[in-house]
C-alpha cells in the first residue's frame, strides 16, 4: 500500500497568523485529527522522557549495593511513578496519536467521527499527567490494596494518583468511543472490513478492548477513592472497617486485584496490537511484498484481544485463589500464544524471499519479532502456575514485562515513527543516527532486561530500594545488577540521537520523496 | 475566506473546507483537572472552580452547536454493515457498552462483599441483612413504588420518541415532560429513603458503632444505589435539556435523534435499576 505523502493545507494554512498567542489558540482549540495526533505524540513522548530519567534513577540507585543517590521513599515513588507513566501516560496515548492521525487517512475518512471529543479526550491527558506526577504515590503502578488503603499511605498522593487514572480512562472510553465508530462508519465507499489496513484492524481490536476493560478500571478506582474519602469498605480489612466482633474481615483486598487485572491485563494487548498493527505495515512494505496471510492476522488480532479478556488471574496465582480457578487461566494463557504465533510466523513469511529494504523502520521492525518473541515465551513459562510461584515478585518478571513492553510496543512504536516520518513531516529522517538509535537500543534494551532474568532467578525481589543483605548468599548479584545499569544507561543515552533526529530532520532533512520506500 | 475555500477545495480529499476549532474542549478539560484534583486534595474552591468552569465549558459547546457549527464530517462513506444506525447513535451505544462494564465491576464488588459475611442474625459477627426479616432496614414497599415509577418513565419516554416520530409536537412535549417529572420522583424518593436510611436506621456507607451488625451492608448499598441515583440525576439534566429545547420549538418529525439518545441512556439506566433492585432488596439468601 502507498502512503502518500500529505500536503498539510486547510487548517495548516489557514493559521491566523504566526504570532504567539494565536499560536497557542491555534492548538488549544484545534479538532484537526492530524493536528490532535500530533499533541497526543508530543505529549507521550514528553512522558517517555520523563520516565525514562526516573528510570535512569532507579538503576543508578541499584547499580551498587547500599543506599547511593536515593532514599527508599523516594526510591519507591520513583518506580511507581516511572510505571503509572510509562502505561497510562506514554505507550497508550502514543499510539492513539498514531491511530488519530492514521487511521482517518488509511481509511479515507475526512476526520474522526466525533471532532470535538476527540480534542475532549487529549486534554484531559495534561491534567491528569500532572495529578499523577505531582502526587507520586509510592504503591507500585499496581496500587495494590490494602496498601492503598489511608491506614497505610496517608495524604493526597494515592487520591491524586486515583483521580489522575480516572481522568486518564474517561479520556480512553472517550477515545474509544471515538475510534469505533470512526472505523465502523467511515470507511471509504468499497472498503469492506476485510479491505481495511491491518494497522486499521489493530486500532479496531485495541479500541474494543479499552471500551470494554478500561470501565472496569474506573469502577474500581472509583472504589478505592471511596475507601479512602468516604469510609466505605470494600478492600479495607483494618481500622474503621476492622474485624467487626472480632471474627471475618468485611472488605477484600482480593476484590481489588480481580478487578484491577480485569482492565490492566487486556491493557497489556491495549498496548501491544498497535504495534503488532504498524509492524503489520511495516513488514510488507519494506519486504515489497503483500502481508502473508491477511485474513488470518486479522483474526489473530482478535483472537488475542478476546482471549487476552480471560486470563487476567494469571497474576494473582500466588494469592490463595483456588486451584479450579488457577487452572483454566494458565490455559488459556498459554492459549495467547496461539494467535501470537500465527502473527509471528506470518510476518517471516512474508519477509521470506522478499526484496527486503533495510532501513531503519524495517531494523525495528525486527527488533519488534525478536524481542516480542523473548517476552512471550517468557509469558508461557511463567503462565505454568509452579513456576509462578517461584518467579513472582521476583525480578525475572519485569524482565518478561519490558521484553514485551519495551521489546514489543516501544520497538514497534520506534518503527511507526521512522516509517511515516516521511508521510507526517514531508522530510526524510537522517538514515545513520537511526541505525545508531537502534543499535544502542538493542544492546541497552537486552543488557538490563535479558540480566534481569538472571537477577530475578538469582532470587532478587522487584520493587527493591537495596541488595545488601542478599549479597551473602548471591554475591553475583553485585555484578549483575551492575551490568544491568550500564545497559540502562547506554539505553537511556542511545534515545538521545532518536530525539535529535526526530525534532531537527523536521528543518534539516531531505524533502521526502513521493514513495520513500520504493 | 473565498481563497481558503477554494484552496481547500483544490487540496481534493485532504481538503478542511468545512474545518472548525473549538475551545471548549480544552475549557472542559480544565475544568475536569480543577475539579477532579481538588476531590482529590479536599480543596473546596478547586472544586467549586472546576463545577463553574464546567458549566462554561458545556455551555460554549452547546453554544457553538447553536449556532450551526457543525463538527460533522461529510463525505460518502463505506457503511455496511452498519448503514441503518446513525454515527451519533452508533457513538451512544458504544458508550453504554462502557457504562454496562462499569456496573458490573460495581455490582461484582458489591456482591462480593455480600459472598463475605454470613445471613443476619448472626452471633459475635457481621452479617448481611435478610430482606425476608422484620428488621431488614430497607423500604421494600416504598421502592416497589419507586420502581414502577422508573419503568413507568421508560415507557413515556417511547411514547414521547413516538410522538416525535408521528410529527405530534404536543404529545411529545407532555411525554417529555412527564419522563422528566417521573425521573425528578424516582430521586426524590431515593433522596427520602436515604435520609431515613442514614439517620433513622443508622445505615451507613461506613461500619458504624450504632449498629456495628450491618457490616459493608450499607457499604455495597450506598455505593451501588448511588451511582445509579448519580446515572439518573445526569438522564434527568438531559431530559431538563430536552424539555427546553422541546419548548423552544425543536424537534419534531424529522428531528427527533436527541430524544432517541437521551432515550436509549435512560432505558439502560432502568435496567441497570431492574437489576439493582433484586440484588439489594428482595433476594435472600
Amino acid at each position: 500500500m502507498a502512503y502518500p505523502v500529505v500536503q498539510r493545507t486547510g487548517a495548516e494554512a489557514a493559521y491566523p497568523s504566526r504570532t504567539w498567542r494565536a499560536f497557542v489558540l491555534h492548538w488549544i482549540s484545534t479538532t484537526d485529527h492530524k493536528e490532535i495526533g500530533l499533541l497526543y505524540i508530543t505529549f507521550s513522548f514528553i512522558s517517555f522522557i520523563f520516565a525514562g530519567i526516573l528510570a535512569m534513577f532507579m538503576r543508578a540507585e541499584l547499580a551498587l549495593p547500599g543506599p547511593t543517590i536515593l532514599t527508599e521513599s523516594q526510591y519507591s515513588q520513583f518506580f511507581s511513578t516511572h510505571g503509572t507513566t510509562m502505561i497510562f501516560l506514554f505507550i497508550i496515548p502514543v499510539f492513539v496519536g498514531f491511530g488519530n492521525y492514521f487511521v482517518p487517512l488509511l481509511i479515507g475518512a475526512k476526520d474522526m467521527a466525533f471532532p470535538r471529543i476527540n480534542a475532549l479526550g487529549f486534554w484531559m491527558l495534561p491534567p491528569a499527567a500532572l495529578m499523577i506526577w505531582t502526587g507520586q504515590a509510592a504503591v507500585g503502578w499496581t496500587g495494590y490494596e490494602p496498601l492503598t488503603n489511608v491506614m497505610y499511605t496517608p495524604g493526597p498522593s494515592v487520591d491524586l494518583w486515583l483521580v489522575g487514572l480516572i481522568v486518564v480512562g474517561t479520556s480512553s472510553i472517550l477515545g474509544g468511543a471515538n475510534f469505533l465508530v470512526t472505523i465502523l462508519k467511515l470507511r471509504r465507499p468499497g472498503m469492506t472490513f476485510w479491505k481495511m489496513p491491518l494497522f486499521v484492524w489493530a486500532i479496531l481490536t485495541t479500541q474494543m478492548m479499552v471500551v470494554m476493560a478500561t470501565p472496569v478500571l474506573a469502577s474500581v478506582l472509583t472504589l478505592a477513592f471511596l475507601d479512602r474519602n468516604i469510609g466505605t469498605c470494600f478492600f479495607v480489612t483494618t481500622a474503621g472497617c476492622g474485624p467487626i466482633f472480632g471474627a471475618g474481615d468485611p472488605g477484600d483486598p482480593i476484590l481489588w486485584q480481580h478487578l484491577f487485572w480485569f482492565y490492566s491485563h487486556p491493557a497489556v494487548y491495549i498496548m501491544v496490537l498497535p504495534a503488532m498493527g504498524v509492524i503489520n505495515e511495516v513488514i510488507p512494505k519494506m519486504s515489497r511484498k503483500p502481508i502473508f496471510g491477511y485474513k488470518a492476522m486479522a483474526m489473530a488480532l482478535f483472537g488475542i484481544g478476546f482471549v487476552g479478556f480471560l486470563v487476567w488471574a494469571h497474576h494473582m496465582f500466588t494469592t490463595g485463589i483456588s486451584v479450579t480457578v488457577r487452572a483454566p487461566f494458565m490455559i488459556m494463557t498459554m492459549v495467547v500464544a496461539v494467535p501470537t504465533g500465527v502473527k509471528i510466523f506470518n510476518w517471516l513469511a512474508t519477509m521470506w524471499r522478499g526484496s527486503i529494504n533495510f532501513k531503519t523502520p524495517l531494523l525495528f521492525a525486527v527488533g519488534f519479532l525478536a524481542l516480542f518473541t523473548i517476552g512471550g515465551i517468557d509469558g508461557v513459562y511463567q503462565a505454568s502456575i509452579p513456576l509462578d510461584y517461584q518467579l513472582q515478585e521476583s525480578y525475572w518478571v519485569v524482565a518478561h514485562l519490558h521484553y514485551v513492553l519495551f521489546g514489543g510496543s516501544v520497538m514497534g512504536l520506534f518503527a511507526a515513527c521512522y516509517f511515516w516520518y516521511p508521510t507526517m513531516t514531508k522530510r526524510m529522517y537522517n538514515e545513520r543516527l537511526g541505525q545508531a538509535h537502534f543499535l544502542m537500543t538493542l544492546v541497552g534494551m537486552n543488557l538490563v532486561f535479558f540480566t534481569m532474568h538472571f537477577i530475578g532467578l538469582s532470587g532478587m525481589l522487584r520493587r527493591t530500594f537495596d541488595y545488601t543483605s542478599e549479597l551473602q548468599y548471591w554475591p553475583q548479584l553485585a555484578w549483575m545488577n551492575l551490568l544491568a545499569s550500564l545497559g540502562a544507561f547506554l539505553l537511556g543515552i542511545g534515545q538521545l540521537p532518536f530525539f535529535y533526529n526526530m525534532i531537527v530532520s523536521k528543518w534539516k532533512g531531505k524533502v521526502a520523496p513521493a514513495d520513500p520506500w520504493a | 475566506m473565498e481563497e481558503h475555500a477554494s484552496h481547500a477545495a483544490s487540496a481534493g480529499d485532504a481538503g478542511h473546507a468545512e474545518h472548525h476549532g473549538s475551545i471548549w474542549p480544552f475549557v472542559l478539560a480544565v475544568a475536569g483537572g480543577l475539579g477532579f484534583s481538588g476531590l482529590a486534595t479536599h480543596e473546596i474552591p478547586l472544586i467549586l472552580a472546576g463545577i463553574a468552569i464546567l458549566v462554561v465549558g458545556v455551555g460554549g459547546w452547546l453554544w457553538q452547536d447553536s449556532r450551526g457549527v457543525s463538527f460533522t464530517v461529510k463525505g460518502n462513506y463505506e457503511e455496511r454493515p452498519f448503514a441503518g444506525i446513525s454515527r451519533r447513535k452508533l457513538g451512544m451505544w458504544i458508550f453504554l457498552v462502557s457504562e454496562i462494564f462499569f456496573f458490573t465491576g460495581l455490582i461484582g464488588a458489591g456482591l462480593t462483599l455480600r459472598l463475605r459475611v454470613p445471613s443476619c442474625p448472626s452471633v459475635g459477627q457481621a452479617c448481611w441483612p435478610e430482606p425476608a426479616s422484620p428488621d431488614f432496614p430497607l423500604n421494600i414497599p416504598l421502592t416497589a413504588i419507586n420502581t414502577f415509577v422508573l419503568i413507568t418513565s421508560s415507557l413515556t419516554m417511547v411514547e414521547a420518541l413516538h410522538a416525535a416520530q408521528k410529527g405530534n409536537r404536543a404529545q411529545m412535549k407532555a411525554f417529555l415532560f412527564a419522563t422528566f417529572l417521573l425521573g425528578a420522583t424516582f430521586v426524590s424518593i431515593q433522596v427520602y429513603e436515604y435520609n431515613k436510611l442514614f439517620f433513622g436506621e443508622n445505615l451507613t456507607p461506613w461500619v458504624n458503632s450504632v449498629r456495628p451488625e450491618l457490616g459493608t451492608f450499607g457499604t455495597a448499598f450506598y455505593a451501588q444505589t448511588g451511582f445509579h441515583g448519580a446515572h439518573v440525576t445526569g438522564g434527568i439534566l438531559a431530559l431538563l435539556f430536552l424539555n427546553v429545547k422541546a419548548w423552544r420549538g425543536k424537534y419534531g418529525k424529522d428531528d427527533h435523534e436527541a430524544i432517541e439518545l437521551v432515550g436509549l441512556y435512560w432505558h439502560f439506566v432502568d435496567v441497570v435499576w431492574i437489576f439493582l433492585f433484586p440484588i439489594m432488596y428482595l433476594i435472600g439468601r
